[in-house]
C-alpha cells in the first residue's frame, strides 16, 4: 500500500472535524433524532448538522436512501411565456458519505449490478459517482442481529472504499485508500489529528455462520412447497423490512401535479404495483415468499451474489418479530441443503 | 415470572382439544420470540403446533387482525382465538360491520392482568420485559374496564378484579389540554416529518381492511404518495376520520411505528369527540348499539352542510 499513514481523531474532536469537512464537501453522516413519542431515538443518514452525530448505532434506514431517495423528482417542467421545457437532471454535486458499514457498502455495490443491467439508471449512477465513501469497518458485530458473514460480506474489507475508519479507544482511526479520500486526509491534517500507524484489523465474534452461498437453485426448487403457507403467518405486509433494507430497490413512478416522482414500493404490501397494473401475488404468504426468494434465489441466479448483505435491519425493525435468518434456516432444511 | 397469569397450560390443552375434535380449523394465540417484545402471534393448524402457545405480559399483539386475515383467506373455516378484553372489542366492531361472521370465531377469554408497552422499555435488558411494573405497563391497561374478556365463548383461568386507576384517555386529555393550536400544529408537523409511510400502522390495525386504501388511490389521486410532511399529515388526518367511532385503543398502530409517532394521541382524541357528541358511544363496548356513523336518524342535525 502506498500510503501507510493513518490519523487518530478523538471523540471530542470528531464533530469539529466533520464540520470542517462539511465546509468543503457536504457530509452525510448518521445522526440521532428523538422519537416524537419521547420513548427513545432513531438514527439516520442525514446532511451534517440536522441531529447529533452517532456512529455506533444501526441506522433505521440504510444508506440506500442516499443513492435511491425514498422519493425523488425524475422529471418536471419549467414554463415561461414562450415555451415549456422538460427538466430531468441527475444530481451532480460531490458529497461525502461518512461512516458506512460494509454491509451497506456491499449492498450498494450489489445494486450497481441491477441498476446497470437492463438499462443504466442515470440517477443511481450519478449519485454513485459523486459520493466519496468512508467505510467504518466492523471488527466485531454491532449486535446479535448482524449476519453479514452468512452472505459473503467481509465486515473489515477496505479495498473499494475511499477512506476507512475503525473504532479505537476514545475515538477513530482513519486512513486513506483512494485518491478521492485525500480531501478527508487534508481536513484531518488541518484539524490537528494525530498521526498513527494503519492498524492490523482482525474481525472477531462473527461465528456460527450458515453458509447460504450456492443454495439459490435448491431454494428455487421449493417455490411451490407447502412450507411457504405456514412460514411467516405473523407478517402483516407492511413496508418496514423493505424500506429499511439496503438491497430492496423496488420503486414506483407517479405524477404528482407537474412532477413525475419515483418512490419506494414494497413487494410485501398488498398494493404493490396494483395501482399501475395488478397485484401479481394476491396472498400474503406469496408476498413474503417474494421478499425471501428475490434475495436468496432470484438475485444470485441472475447476478451471482446474494441479494441480502446481513445488515440485520429487517430483523430489528419488524414489528412482528419476523427473523429472516430463522426462515432461511427452515427453508434450507426443507430444500435439503442443510440438516 | 414471565407467565404472569397462569393460563398458558390451560390454553394449550384447550387448543389441542378443539383441533382434535375437528370443529375448529385453526387456533390463534401467541408464542415465544427471542426478540422484543419477546412474543409473536402463532397459528396452530395441527395439534402439535399447540405446544408452542404461551401467554405472558408481553403478549401485546391484537390477534383479531389474524382472525380477519385468516377468514379472508379461508372463508369456510372456523377459528378459535385467545383474546384480551381490549382486543375483543375490535372483533365486535368487525362483526357490526359484517366483516367477520361471529359464528366462525370461538373467542377464548381470560382475566387479563395487563400487558407491557414495549416502547417504554425499548433497548432495556430482557429482564425489564419480564413482569409488569409502574414503568412498563401499557397506558391503556391503567383505565381498562374489560379485563375479563366480554362475550367469550370459552373462559379459561380465574377472573381478575382490578379496578381502573386512571381516567380513560388520560394521556390525551393532558396532551390536548395544555397546548395551543399552533403548538399542536408544530408538534404534529414535527412528528409527521419523520413518517416513512411504511403503512405498518395501517397494516396492523384490525379495522383498516379496505381493499385499496384511499392513500393509494390514484384515479383520482387523493393523497400524494411521496412521504413529505404535508402528504403524511393528510394520510394521517384521513386515517383518523376512518377510525372515528371504530378505534378500540388496542395501541397496535403506535407500537409498530418504526419512528415512534404517538398515533394513539390522534385516535383517542377522535374517540373522545365521538363519546362527547354521540351520547357516550364507545366502539366495541356494546354489540347491540349501532355505531354512530352507521346510524341514520331523521333528527340528525345537518347544520354543517349548509
Ligand atoms: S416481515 Fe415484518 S416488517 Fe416485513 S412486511 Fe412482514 S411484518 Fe412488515
Ligand atoms: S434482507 Fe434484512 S438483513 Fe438482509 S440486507 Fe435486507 S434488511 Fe439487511
Ligand atoms: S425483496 Fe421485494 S421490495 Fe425488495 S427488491 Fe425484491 S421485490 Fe423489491
Ligand atoms: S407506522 Fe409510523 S412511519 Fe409507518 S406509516 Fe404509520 S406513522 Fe408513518
Ligand atoms: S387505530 Fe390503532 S389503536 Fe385503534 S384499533 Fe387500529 S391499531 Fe388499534
Amino acid at each position: 500500500m502506498s500510503n501507510k499513514k493513518a490519523y487518530f481523531i478523538s471523540d471530542d474532536k470528531l464533530n469539529g472535524f466533520i464540520e470542517s469537512l462539511n465546509e468543503k464537501v457536504p457530509v452525510y453522516v448518521p445522526q440521532r433524532f428523538d422519537r416524537a413519542d419521547g420513548t427513545g431515538i432513531y438514527t439516520e443518514y442525514r446532511p451534517y448538522g440536522e441531529g447529533e452525530v452517532d456512529l455506533e448505532s444501526r441506522t433505521l434506514l440504510s444508506v440506500k436512501s442516499i443513492f435511491l431517495p425514498q422519493c425523488e423528482v425524475i422529471l418536471g417542467f419549467t414554463t415561461n411565456e414562450e415555451r415549456v421545457d422538460v427538466v430531468s437532471e441527475a444530481p451532480s454535486d460531490e458529497r461525502v458519505l461518512f461512516s458506512i458499514r460494509n454491509c451497506d457498502f456491499e449492498a450498494v455495490r450489489r445494486l450497481d449490478l441491477l441498476f446497470g443491467w437492463d438499462y443504466r439508471d442515470e440517477f443511481w449512477f450519478a449519485r454513485r459517482e459523486n459520493t466519496i465513501i468512508v467505510v467504518n469497518i466492523c471488527d466485531s458485530p454491532l449486535d446479535d442481529k448482524c449476519f453479514c458473514h452468512w452472505v459473503g460480506v467481509d465486515p473489515v474489507a477496505t479495498e473499494l472504499a475511499d477512506c476507512v475508519m475503525l473504532r479505537a479507544e476514545g475515538g477513530y482511526i482513519i486512513w486513506r485508500i483512494s485518491e478521492r479520500g485525500d480531501v478527508i486526509i487534508d481536513v484531518l491534517d488541518k484539524v490537528g489529528a494525530d498521526e498513527v500507524d494503519v492498524p492490523e484489523v482482525e474481525a472477531k465474534g462473527f461465528d456460527n455462520a450458515i453458509e447460504v452461498d450456492g443454495s439459490h437453485n435448491a431454494l428455487f426448487e421449493i417455490f411451490t412447497d407447502e412450507i411457504w403457507k405456514v412460514l411467516e403467518p405473523s407478517c402483516i405486509g407492511c413496508g418496514i423490512c423493505t424500506f429499511v433494507c439496503p438491497t430492496c430497490h423496488c420503486f414506483e413512478i407517479q405524477d404528482e401535479g407537474s412532477k413525475r416522482v419515483r418512490f419506494w414500493d414494497y413487494c410485501t404490501g398488498y398494493e404493490f404495483t396494483r395501482t399501475e397494473a395488478h397485484q401479481p401475488r394476491p396472498r400474503q404468504y406469496q408476498r413474503y415468499r417474494q421478499r425471501v426468494m428475490h434475495k436468496y434465489s432470484y438475485y444470485p441466479r441472475r447476478f451471482g451474489v446474494v441479494g441480502c448483505t446481513g445488515c440485520g435491519r429487517c430483523i430489528s425493525a419488524c414489528p412482528q418479530n419476523v427473523d429472516i435468518r430463522e426462515d432461511i434456516v427452515r427453508l434450507l432444511k426443507r430444500a435439503k441443503v442443510i440438516k | 415470572m414471565t407467565e404472569a397469569v397462569n393460563i398458558g397450560e390451560e390454553f394449550r390443552k384447550k387448543a389441542r382439544e378443539l383441533l382434535r375434535k375437528g370443529e375448529i380449523n385453526a387456533v390463534i394465540g401467541y408464542k415465544k420470540s427471542g426478540l422484543p417484545p419477546y412474543s409473536k402471534p402463532h397459528i396452530a393448524l395441527k395439534e402439535d403446533d399447540t405446544d408452542e402457545f404461551i401467554f405472558d405480559v408481553n403478549c401485546v399483539h391484537n390477534l383479531v387482525l389474524y382472525v380477519l386475515n385468516y377468514l379472508l383467506e379461508y372463508p369456510e373455516d372456523k377459528v378459535a382465538v385467545l383474546l384480551k378484553g381490549c382486543d375483543q372489542k375490535s372483533l365486535i366492531v368487525l362483526a357490526q360491520e359484517s366483516k367477520i361472521d361471529r359464528e366462525r370465531v370461538k373467542v377464548i377469554g381470560f382475566g387479563c392482568p395487563g400487558v407491557i408497552d414495549p416502547r417504554k422499555v425499548e433497548g432495556d435488558e430482557e429482564d425489564a420485559h419480564k413482569s409488569l411494573t409502574a414503568e412498563n405497563v401499557h397506558d391503556k391497561c391503567l383505565y381498562c374496564d374489560v379485563r375479563n374478556t366480554p362475550q367469550a365463548d370459552i373462559f379459561i383461568g380465574e377472573m381478575v378484579d382490578i379496578k381502573p386507576t386512571k381516567e380513560r384517555y388520560f394521556r390525551e386529555r393532558e396532551f390536548y389540554g395544555k397546548k395551543s393550536e399552533s403548538e399542536l400544529l408544530d408538534f404534529w408537523k414535527g412528528a409527521f416529518s419523520s413518517c416513512i409511510r411504511c403503512y405498518a400502522c395501517r397494516q396492523v390495525c384490525p379495522l383498516c381492511y379496505c381493499d385499496i386504501c384511499i392513500s393509494y388511490r390514484n384515479m383520482p389521486q387523493w393523497i400524494e404518495l411521496s412521504p413529505t410532511t404535508d402528504n403524511n399529515m393528510l394520510f394521517h388526518v384521513r386515517r383518523a376520520m376512518c377510525m372515528a367511532g371504530r378505534c378500540i385503543d388496542c395501541g397496535e398502530c403506535e407500537r409498530v411505528c418504526p419512528v415512534g409517532i404517538p398515533l394513539r394521541l390522534i385516535y383517542n382524541k377522535v374517540s373522545l369527540e365521538i363519546e362527547d357528541k354521540y351520547d357516550g358511544y364507545r366502539a366495541g363496548m356494546d354489540s347491540e348499539r349501532k355505531p354512530p356513523l352507521q346510524e341514520y336518524s331523521m333528527a340528525d342535525p345537518e347544520d354543517f352542510i349548509l
